[in-house]
């Protein structure tokens, strides 16, 4: 097990030169030339305005720019294999603490987030499981399909208009207390709510039916102790598996949230980055996410082993 | 089992840690005092003041960031400042004059100190604008600066690379603001706590929420500011802004979205206002040459084809102005005897027949040569305003018969669909710095920057060159007038509406006069918050 771990350590390192190096690659393939779009976002502050050659020409020289591509990679790759994510052209601050700096936010935003999910989501779809067919599955899955198609940024306004306008009971926006993390962690835990009560629901309609369930009942169990210790312990594993990939979209930030809600970020450093063609902190970002997706997924398959002692890790 | 718990834990044990250990102690402690000072804000809301800033705060030194620090923060003033009509007036420099083609004298105010207790001498000005113009190029092509001389301790003398008469007025562009040389800087040399001379003083940033506490400078040596306090957030989405002005979490913000405005007005405790700034939503040709374009009744046929009136009060709900020239007329330097094109479809259509261009079957688009009228019209999604303007103006150039296909589209990848033909439509400032030459030179010069379109005028090359090196000002204004009127009758672009904007703020907050020279919006320190 342990050598899996280390084995899936020394991947990361594959998977974040590929990721940066793709990353890197394709930004010289959005439409804009690099230093022209430095020019405007970052010095003149005004995308509509055409910065001089002269100005184009300077920043293009200060930053290294006028070297070829695979050159200026490798010699950032160098860089970071030493620690070094290099500065922010935008504030002149180094990558490290621009991340850093919005790391807890983020997290903070991306538990609660997944909680408010899970205490929704669960015991939704093992009601509409137990209940099949009956009047409440059906509100159950209408709420799920209904959960899934709206869309974050309406959500978000409604609630705002509703929980802070007309029964101020939370702050608009900003970044603090618990009560401003109420609205945020609402509006993206609800889509993924909707997304948990429905595998929690099939997953938990194939388990139910085996003959393990059956046995359960056969013993005379009490229905929930048939469901709660019985049925859900197995039928959550897919469960925990759509957590993993939630969490680490989660810790990659969500911009639009983060916009309406001022919540301050990964996401919304990552996006303004680049637009603004900040390419040591789009760097910074890629492997910071990349590595809380391995990370975040290593968990996701130990604990299976934990959950399902079927799965084992070869030795 | 066990060994396989075990390792989980530690796994778990380690990922909380590098995330604990990312967060840090400054970070917790910013977080709950920006908690905790919205309590205070409560108890203390009659001398504070919250701002509900358009973008985020990242950045505090006015070289990369001037209109933060110098027309929202107060931070910094600029050696020469500019009245809302954009005519100069004294800054930190109480007077200046030229002595030759190349060299103006600058003489500064003697009463003077930065914030810190630093007297404020030429050195420090010197300093402080070489600084500037290494850190942040456009800002050497903005003032054409070769050189600057101490005189004495409170006279400088710059040397121009060549003759420039908008000289003084480019020392107003706001990453000019001049700082004490005792800012605080980090390792990299970047201004984390700028110290200037203006109104008010930076008191801490939170960066995490992106927050700017400022203090009243009561050393101010310009009228004393009626606001003990100034808080600006940064709230980037204009429905958030909106919402948190109607709330009250803010007390003042601008550029909501424009469906609100009218709710907010009825909305009792707020003030709304909508004023001109010194932005112009202008429409330009692909190129000039080889187009429909190069025939200017064609141009002008376009330009009577668009109803200005309803695109300014229905489409942008009266947060527009319809265009005539090129410059607004609340700036001193605009032509005021123009008469523009007011909407005439009958006379669009006559010009365009006048060009070749008729519709001959009958399907309501005129053709030449057996090729239709179709453009498409770019546009990008930033500025709110846009792609309502541009389908008004396609649906008012179809009943003249061009057929018009609008994309709204990054203005980046603009630049690369963008075909001779077509059309893009953007929201352009005017006057970076309080001169006619910034935008009228860039604009209708044969050289100029943003001439894209390939505009070129021997007469209009000669003027813009002379208005460089004239330095009487009334002379210059002839020249200007002149640019002006012959750019509305050559019509390169289409100038459609004047930019406005609306500040919504609460009834208490008083004293606040709208300076269109600002880039956003500008605070003055008369603001106060009345009891």
């Amino acid at each position: 097990m342990l050598k899996s771990i280390l084995k899936r350590l020394g991947i990361v390192i594959l998977v974040l030169v590929g990721a940066t190096a793709l990353v890197f690659f394709m930004l010289h393939y959005i439409p804009g030339e690099t230093p022209d779009v430095i020019a405007r976002y970052i010095f003149i502050g005004n995308i509509e305005i055409e910065p001089s050659n002269e100005a184009v020409a300077l920043i293009s020289q200060y930053y290294d720019l006028d070297r070829p591509l695979v050159v200026q990679y490798f010699s950032w790759l160098g860089e970071a294999l030493q620690g070094n994510l290099g500065m922010s052209y935008k504030t002149g601050q180094p990558v490290l603490d621009e991340i850093v700096i919005r790391l807890p936010a983020t997290i903070k935003l991306a538990v609660v987030s997944i909680l408010v999910s899970l205490i929704i989501g669960i015991p939704l779809g093992i009601v509409a499981a137990i209940k099949q067919n009956s009047i409440l599955d059906y509100i159950c899955s209408t709420g799920a399909v209904i959960g899934v198609s709206i869309p974050n940024f309406w959500l978000a306004l409604l609630l705002i208009m509703v929980f802070s306008l007309y029964l101020d009971l939370t702050p608009v926006m900003g970044s603090g207390g618990i009560e401003h993390m109420i609205l945020p962690s609402i509006t993206l835990g609800t889509g993924m709510a909707a997304v948990t009560a429905r595998l929690t629901r099939s997953s938990m309609l194939e388990v139910i039916r085996q003959d393990y369930v059956r046995t359960a009942r056969g013993k005379g169990l009490p229905e929930i102790t048939v469901v709660v210790r019985h049925a859900m312990k197995n039928a959550l594993i897919p469960v925990i598996t759509i957590i993993g990939l939630e969490m680490g979209h989660l810790l990659g930030g969500t911009v639009i949230v983060e916009t309406i809600f001022a919540w301050p970020g990964i996401g919304k450093l990552l996006i303004d980055a680049i637009s603004q063609r900040d390419i040591p902190v789009i760097q910074g970002c890629v492997v910071f996410i990349t590595i809380m997706y391995v990370f975040v997924n290593l968990i996701v398959d130990l604990s299976y082993s934990i959950f399902d002692p079927r799965i084992r890790y070869e030795r | 089992m066990h060994n396989k718990i075990n390792i989980l834990v530690i796994c778990l044990i380690l990922f909380s840690s590098i995330m604990l250990g990312c967060i840090g102690e400054d970070v917790q402690e910013s977080v709950v005092t920006s908690a905790s000072s919205e309590t205070t804000l409560e108890k203390q809301i009659e001398k504070t003041l919250v701002i509900g800033e358009l973008w985020d705060i990242r950045i505090l030194d006015p070289v990369m960031s001037g209109e933060m620090v110098k027309e929202k923060a107060m931070i910094v003033d600029t050696l020469v400042e500019a009245d809302p009509d954009f005519k100069l007036r004294p800054g930190l420099a109480e007077s200046w004059e030229q002595v030759s083609d190349l060299q103006w004298k600058f003489y500064l105010k003697k009463d003077v100190k930065f914030q810190d207790g630093t007297e404020f001498t030429a050195d420090g000005v010197k300093w402080s604008i070489e600084r500037a113009m290494d850190m942040n190029p456009p800002v050497k092509a903005v003032t054409q600066i070769k050189s600057i001389g101490v005189v004495d301790k409170h006279t400088l003398l710059f040397t121009t690379e060549k003759p420039y008469a908008a000289f003084p007025a480019s020392l107003e562009y706001p990453s000019l603001g001049i700082l004490s040389p005792t800012s605080i800087t980090d390792d990299n040399g970047v201004v984390t706590k700028p110290i200037g001379t203006g109104p008010f003083k930076f008191e801490r940033f939170d960066i995490a929420s992106g927050t700017l506490y400022l203090l009243r400078n009561d050393n101010y040596w310009g009228i004393k500011p009626g606001l003990e306090k100034l808080v600006i957030k940064g709230i980037p989405d204009p429905a958030s802004r909106a919402m948190s002005v109607e709330k009250g979490e803010i007390g003042f913000t601008c550029d909501v979205p424009y469906g609100d405005i009218e709710r907010l007005k009825a909305t009792p405790g707020l003030n709304v206002e909508v004023h001109p700034t010194a932005r112009v939503y202008q429409m330009q040709f692909g190129n000039l040459s080889g187009t429909p374009y190069s025939d200017v009744r064609v141009r002008k046929a376009i330009s009577y084809a668009i109803d200005r009136e309803v695109i300014s009060d229905r489409t942008l709900h009266g947060c527009a102005a319809p265009a005539i020239g090129p410059v607004m007329p609340m700036i001193s330097w605009s032509n005021q005897e123009l008469d523009g094109y007011p909407y005439d479809s009958g006379k669009a259509m006559q010009l365009l027949a006048e060009a070749g261009w008729n519709d001959t079957d009958g399907n309501g688009i005129v053709e030449k040569n057996g090729e239709e009228f179709g453009v498409t019209l770019y546009t990008y999604p930033q500025r709110p305003g846009l792609q309502p303007m541009a389908e008004a103006i396609q649906s008012m150039l179809k009943d003249v018969g061009i057929k018009v296909e609008v994309r709204v589209m990054d203005w980046s990848a603009i630049g690369e669909h963008m075909t001779d033909r077509d059309l893009k439509l953007s929201g352009t400032a005017v006057a970076m710095v309080p001169d006619p030459d910034y935008y009228l030179r860039k604009t209708y010069h044969s050289n100029g920057d943003s001439n894209i379109w390939g505009y070129s005028n021997p007469e209009m090359d000669s003027l813009l060159e002379e208005g460089l090196s004239t330095f009487h000002a009334g002379k210059r204004q002839e020249i200007y007038d002149r640019v002006q009127e012959i750019a509305l009758d050559e019509v390169p672009i289409i100038h459609v509406a004047y930019y406005k904007v609306a500040v919504v703020m609460h009834d208490n907050v008083q004293g606040f006069v709208f300076n269109p020279i600002a880039h956003d919006y500008m605070l003055n320190p008369e603001m106060y918050i009345a009891s």
